[in-house]
């Protein structure tokens, strides 16, 4: 566990590839990365269009919890 | 050597899901009443109230209705209208599983290490997802049950995910009852600046606050009060709920109990996480907090002037550039305030003043230093992989970019925001994203299915685990977190035995693996954990078996609450 977290915290800029950029305010992106992000989700924005989610929102409403 | 007055920071969880019907033309209104128990129908737990075994409990839950013929065992109806229903606990990991107000709700065995508790956690995921599939299955083709582990319908209705941590009872009474202002309101400075890490994100606002594009608290919205014991309403940043769920107290003076010993803080602020670093860092970073404020070390200046204030505008600030003002005069951002508190659990650390409360108390530290920093440089790209309203901001934004036609209050937006939480593989963002190894793992894969068969080893859950087993489910007929009851040979309440487990942090495998080992039958397994201490009997009577002590019961209505009904996590 200690030897995961350490590599990593020391290593993570170098793995994900955070640009000088990256500390600039906002949410400053690596094409790349982005790109493989929204490749994951792309298919569940394809099958989006507003009638299937508001029907799917709709159905959503729940009753208020703890 | 362990710090004088602080307790292992034991961890557990109970959160609510999402759960509803979509593509079912026939419902009308809300369904999140029937997918609840179609998804509980699917558990297997015990006692085995709610299994749909026609002829044995009685006809089985009549899904369409909620309606549950219980047969004679407890008679019909009995507990059909409680908020909390049809409670089932696990003999595979310790846990349980139940319905909150129409909310499946899962809630973890008691473990001691933020790392234990990210792994049960999506353990507990994976249980209810096996249950989705089950239930799907039976409701095909009308509909499919959806569920979400997040906090908000986006329609002004909210649903927690609660975490609970032991403390010393002097310590809780000393912030609760007597009324020790600067550490609840420590407390509360830290639970309001966490929300950099902890928030899931959402979408828009609830609950008549104005509007906005994005925050990062889905709960944000929905507490409205620094205080109370309210968890469905005008719910508070701490919760005052003071159920230790550690047995009873001393009667009358004599040796201290664990129930004199220990308290619960239970905790209702938080979003539910998804990102398995989130996760960690939530329980992690509280349990240090509060080891810090059972030691009496907390800086009393890290006190916010207005923490409501703070916690609403600092949700709506995912560029993390706002300043809310300390009762000293200082005004900090969130990142700094968070960074303050770091700074003196450092500190703790370096004295060594952890060591036996909090499991891995270095890498908490360390991955929260990391983390902070990034935060506080805005390194948002490196943070996706760790902090779940990132993740999420940056996939609206991206949609956003592609969908021109689509703005921050579309439905598709909406719709976004909430499957990133989804349990279904087929659309849950989160897991996909997971999937394609773009969030930094805390537990291994093997720990995680470890604890969807396995209890945690470290606390009485693995007793609680290995007695339920054990007895079988023709033997149980009650379960709580501190106690099993047992049936009596002819099924009533007559003769029943109770079987207290009411230290949360004994009963270990250590404690009891070898007396299940050599023990020959139930009975003598019995003997042998009463003989070693590992359970204990109950103070007033040594079983609910005397007719004196049923009258009794029934006399008293609190104690007859207490054995008959659930306790409410």
């Amino acid at each position: 566990m200690s030897k995961d977290i350490k590599q990593r915290t020391e290593t993570d800029d170098i793995k994900t590839g955070a640009p000088a950029d990256d500390a600039a305010p906002g949410l400053t992106d690596t094409r790349t990365e982005m790109d493989r992000l929204f490749a994951v989700a792309a298919k569940s924005f394809e099958t989006m269009s507003a009638g299937s989610s508001q029907e799917f929102l709709k159905s959503s409403r729940q009753t208020g919890g703890q | 050597m362990s710090e004088p007055n602080c307790v292992p920071k034991l961890i557990g969880g109970d959160v609510e899901l999402g759960n509803f019907i979509v593509g079912n033309r026939e419902a009308s209104g809300k369904t999140d009443y029937k997918a609840s128990r179609l998804l509980l129908g699917k558990i297997d737990g015990l006692p085995r109230r709610l299994v749909p075994t026609p002829g044995y409990w009685g006809n089985g839950l009549d899904v369409s209705t909620g309606w549950q013929n219980y047969g004679s065992d407890y008679g019909g109806g009995y507990g059909l209208h409680s908020q909390d229903w049809g409670r089932k606990y696990l003999d595979t990991n310790g846990g349980c599983i139940y319905i909150d107000l129409n909310h499946l709700e899962l809630a973890t065995p008691e473990v001691l290490s933020a790392r234990d508790y990210q792994a049960v956690w999506t353990a507990m995921l994976r249980i209810a997802r096996a249950a989705q599939v089950a239930a799907n299955e039976e409701l095909a083709p009308d509909g499919r049950i959806v569920v979400l582990a997040n906090n908000s319908d986006r329609q002004n209705n909210s649903y927690g995910g609660h975490q609970s941590f032991l403390m010393s009872r002097s310590a809780w009474d000393d912030m609760m009852r007597q009324r020790m202002v600067p550490s609840l309101f420590c407390l509360m400075a830290h639970q309001v600046s966490s929300i950099v890490y902890t928030g899931q994100g959402k979408c828009g606002s609830e609950n008549g606050r104005p509007n906005v594009a994005f925050q990062i608290s889905q709960r944000a919205d929905f507490i409205e009060t620094l205080l109370s014991e309210n968890t469905t309403v005008n719910r508070p940043l701490v919760n005052t709920r003071d159920e230790p769920l550690c047995g009873q107290k001393t009667w009358y003076g004599g040796t201290p109990l664990p129930g004199d010993r220990y308290a619960r803080l239970h905790v209702i602020f938080y979003d539910t996480n998804l990102a398995p670093v989130a996760t960690y860092l939530k329980v992690g970073v509280m349990q240090l907090i509060l080891t810090m404020i059972e030691a009496g070390c907390i800086d009393h200046n890290l006190v916010l002037e207005n923490p409501l204030d703070a916690l609403h505008l600092w949700s709506r600030d995912p560029d993390l550039n706002v300043r809310m003002a300390l009762l000293s005069g200082q005004k900090l951002t969130a990142v700094e305030l968070q960074l303050k508190f770091l700074e003196q659990a450092k500190v703790f650390e370096t004295q060594g003043r952890f060591a036996g409360v909090v499991a891995d108390a270095q890498e908490i530290l360390t991955l929260w230093e990391d983390t902070l920093l990034k935060l506080h440089s805005r390194a948002f790209v490196s943070l996706r992989s760790r902090i779940d309203w990132i993740m999420k901001r940056a996939l609206c934004e991206q949609a956003l970019d592609e969908h021109p036609d689509w703005s921050w209050r579309s439905p598709e937006l909406t719709h976004l925001d909430q499957i990133y939480a989804s349990i279904d593989p087929s659309d849950g963002l989160f897991l996909s994203l997971d999937a394609a190894g773009l969030f930094e793992p805390v537990a291994t894969e093997a720990e995680i299915a470890h604890f969807v068969s396995e209890p945690p080893v470290s606390t009485r859950a693995w007793t609680r685990a290995m007695l339920l087993r054990a007895a079988g489910p023709d033997r149980v007929a009650h379960v709580d977190w501190d106690k099993i009851e047992l049936k009596s040979t002819t099924g009533g309440y007559l003769g029943r035995t109770q079987i207290r487990l009411p230290d949360p942090i004994g009963a270990t495998r250590l404690d009891s693996e070898p007396i299940f080992s050599e023990a020959d039958d139930f009975s003598s397994l019995l003997e042998g954990l009463r003989r070693a201490g590992v359970i204990t009997e109950p103070q007033d009577h040594r079983s609910t078996g005397s007719a004196l002590s049923l009258i009794d019961s029934y006399r008293n209505p609190k104690l007859n609450q207490l054995t008959l009904g659930d306790s409410h996590e």
